[in-house]
């Protein structure tokens, strides 16, 4: 429930999507993973966390399609907002050791709904999202050995994508869960949750959505 | 039975020895393990001599009956005509197709459970109850010999390819196509001598076959499985300089490794952000009333 307290950052449907999706990509993660340490090898023989590997995929390229087509606006409107960059991104990445070492919050400058770090995040998955399905749509149908490099190049790309993506969601996990911060202050975690933001929160870290969602209220 | 079969290899090899008898050692199949008596047999080799196939698939048939592989399922090793190639008196030339055991493999570079690994005796050893069913080894393969047996939509499949007989050579044995073969087209031994033999038999075909070819002497650093060609490798639908796919380096030595230091290097960050962003936190605590615990 919104209390006066509490403004709405993300409507159910959002998080539901959100959460069916982080979970097939962890899926995804672990049992791809384990074809690369080596220890973890043995856990593959037989082939079953290839399978699984496989049904967490269609969850994977579902989930976002579903959105995507449910929500056609906002979506649209959060995939242009990725791709335009100003000085405040500038300016937040300036700020980002002051608040995330020296535990500042008043160094943030203003940010709207999306913040320099979520654009990020969010532009990393637009682009090596479709880059992982595909290659690995690739690896899934070259079952013969029609199509040798094709499947070298589907492989090596998959590896090269799933690092970079790997590596974004350990930083994700890191400052919307682990962060000294992020721990006092709920702050994206909450939100993606209860689908609510403090309105100290909200007016902390994205002031010009913040100053917008309130005076739509009024 | 191995003591007598020592004896007679012994007996054999003083003619071997002499070239003259080169030719006698042809048509005998034993004679290919005159030399590895000697010597460990960490370097068994196979040969196939196109110029001496017949074509009767008597090594598909042993190959089929030693590895339990019924008629429908494919063989591990494959004997087919090669399309616009004859023989010198008309007669069909083949060529057998299977893994080549290379020494510098592609296969065992990428296959992530270690199902293949390089035997002692220096062929590809496949440890079935291994294989987790990805299939890189045949998509890496410069042969592309390996194959998948099962259900493609689910992944659920395993990996095929010929294993050397690895467990008849362990028990004093030839490989099972290598043993039925009736024309000495196939022999086997140690690598040497194998080579040794295959260069006299070249030279010996010459007249008949000049463009004749040996096939896996130095490719790949050399193949377990060699081949007497009467012609050129593509010919025989095989690749000129088989080599190890450049995308096999880039992942494996390249991207991997750079994989897991950044990986590395982040968590290494980060655990240092934790401990810094909390110090100061701490130290903010008791003046800074915005961050209250709640």
């Amino acid at each position: 429930m919104v209390t006066t307290q509490e403004i709405q950052k993300y409507s159910r449907a959002a998080r539901v999507f959100h959460w069916v999706h982080a979970a097939s990509f962890l899926i995804l993660s672990l049992t791809g993973i384990l074809l690369i340490i080596e220890p973890l090898t043995f856990m593959a023989i037989g082939g079953w966390s290839r399978l699984i590997h496989r049904i967490a995929a269609i969850f994977f390229i579902l989930a976002p399609l579903i959105e995507l087509l449910a929500n056609k606006e906002t979506s649209k409107a959060a995939i242009k907002i990725v791709f335009k960059w100003g000085k405040e991104d500038l300016d937040w990445v300036m700020a980002m050791p002051g608040y995330y070492f020296m535990s500042d919050e008043t160094v943030l400058p203003p940010q709207d709904e999306m913040n320099t770090g979520q654009k990020l995040w969010f532009l990393c998955l637009l682009i090596f999202g479709p880059v992982l399905v595909i290659t690995g749509i690739l690896m899934w149908i070259l079952r013969t050995p029609v199509a040798q490099p094709v499947f070298q190049l589907s492989v090596l790309i998959h590896d090269f994508a799933f690092i970079v993506v790997f590596l974004m969601f350990l930083i994700h996990l890191y400052l919307d869960v682990i962060h000294p911060m992020t721990r006092i202050r709920g702050g994206s975690l909450k939100a993606m949750t209860h689908g609510t933001v403090t309105r100290d929160f909200a007016r902390t870290h994205h002031q010009r959505w913040y100053e917008r969602a309130v005076n739509d209220k009024k | 039975m191995r003591l007598n079969r020592r004896d007679f290899i012994k007996s054999l090899s003083a003619t071997a020895m002499t070239p003259l008898f080169i030719r006698p050692a042809f048509i005998n199949g034993e004679l290919s393990e005159s030399t590895s008596s000697e010597s460990s047999n960490n370097n068994a080799t196979i040969l196939f001599d196109s110029s001496r196939c017949i074509g009767c698939h008597e090594c598909e048939k042993a190959c089929r009956e030693w590895n339990y592989i019924p008629q429908e399922k494919q063989s591990w090793t494959l004997v087919k005509p090669v399309p616009g190639l004859t023989k010198n008196d008309g007669e069909l030339l083949f060529g057998k197709y299977q893994c080549m055991h290379c020494k510098d493999a592609a296969c065992i570079r990428v296959c992530p459970t270690g199902a293949l690994s390089r035997h002692s005796s220096g062929f590809v050893a496949y440890d079935i109850d291994k294989c987790s069913g990805c299939g890189y080894c045949m998509q890496f393969c410069p042969f592309k010999a390996p194959f998948m047996e099962g259900n493609v939509i689910t992944g659920l499949q395993i990996m095929h390819k010929c294993t050397f007989c690895q467990n008849r050579l362990e028990i004093g044995r030839q490989a099972a196509c290598v043993e039925a073969c009736p024309t000495n087209a196939l022999m086997q031994g140690n690598r040497n001598s194998i080579v040794n033999i295959a260069k006299a038999r070249i030279s010996y075909i010459h007249k008949d076959y000049p463009d004749a070819v040996l096939y896996g002497e130095n490719e790949l650093e050399g193949l377990h499985v060699i081949y007497i060609l009467t012609k050129s490798p593509s010919g025989y639908m095989l690749p000129e300089s088989p080599e190890i796919p450049a995308a096999t380096l880039v992942w494996k030595d390249l991207i991997q490794p750079l994989g897991f230091i950044s990986a590395g290097l982040l968590i290494l960050g980060l655990g240092l952000n934790y401990l810094i962003a909390r110090s100061q936190l701490s130290d903010k605590e008791p003046t800074d009333n915005k961050l209250e615990k709640k």
